[in-house]
């Protein structure tokens, strides 16, 4: 004897859920993406290959530093929530858990690792 | 609960080349998905690299001696088109979410219509 209506059924079951929240973080992220990225291809483009001490000094100063941690936070952010995109495509159960657990452990860990540098590079 | 399926749900099959002959829209959908998380591989080189010049000029030797070597060059260079292409496509995907929108709005119907 079934005493499950239809609706409870399928309650819950959608592959959306919290869908409409990670879209619209993806679209806002994009946006500063869009603003960030071509500052930081620009700033970190012109010291990459260069010496310690230009490196050192070039990060030191305020521009290049806050476009980089910027570009960092949110680029991670943004990563975290594509990734998770791909993870839920190719992948379910366990494996997909510990695939979504991996990356946000990789996007905070880059990011602490990130700004620890840039803000000892200031210092 | 007994007769629900609750654990093991199916996935969406792969459908570029099974079911879907892969067309312009597809590959460009699919490169956008390979370049935006590709990038993470620059995204730590250059992480690691910020690091090793935070530390000490010894490390960012080594650092510096990987961006510089031919691994680096060929992340750099793979990195850098695909940036721009993701940040293209992300353009392209904002503006014709913002079409469907409008569009929604005019008709009072559904953004697909």
């Amino acid at each position: 004897m079934r005493f499950l209506t239809d609706r409870k059924r399928a309650e819950g079951l959608g592959s959306g859920k919290s869908g409409t929240g990670h879209h619209w973080y993806m679209q806002v992220s994009a946006v500063g993406l869009a603003v960030l990225v071509p500052f930081f291809v620009f700033t970190f483009g012109r010291v990459v290959g260069a010496d310690h001490a230009t490196v050192v000094d070039y990060y030191s100063r305020p521009f290049p530093a806050i476009v980089a941690g910027l570009t960092l936070w949110v680029g991670m952010l943004h990563f975290r929530q594509g990734a998770q995109m791909m993870i839920e495509d190719y992948a379910g159960g366990f494996t997909r858990k510990a695939l979504i657990v991996g990356t946000i452990c990789l996007t905070y860990g880059t990011i602490a690792t990130g700004l620890y540098a840039l803000i000892r590079l200031a210092l | 609960m007994a007769d629900v399926n609750r654990g093991n749900r199916p996935l969406s099959p792969f459908m570029i080349g099974p079911y879907y002959r892969p067309q312009i829209n597809s590959i460009t959908s699919i490169l956008t998905r390979i370049t935006g998380n590709g990038l993470i591989v620059a995204i730590l080189l250059i992480v690691w690299w910020l690091l090793a010049a935070a530390t000490s000029a010894e490390y960012f030797a080594v650092a510096d001696a990987v961006v510089r070597s031919w691994f680096g060059k060929i992340v750099f260079a793979a990195s850098i088109w695909a940036v721009w292409y993701h940040y293209l496509a992300g353009l392209r995907h904002l503006c014709t979410t913002a079409a469907a929108a409008s569009r929604s709005r005019r008709s009072g119907g559904s953004a697909g219509a």
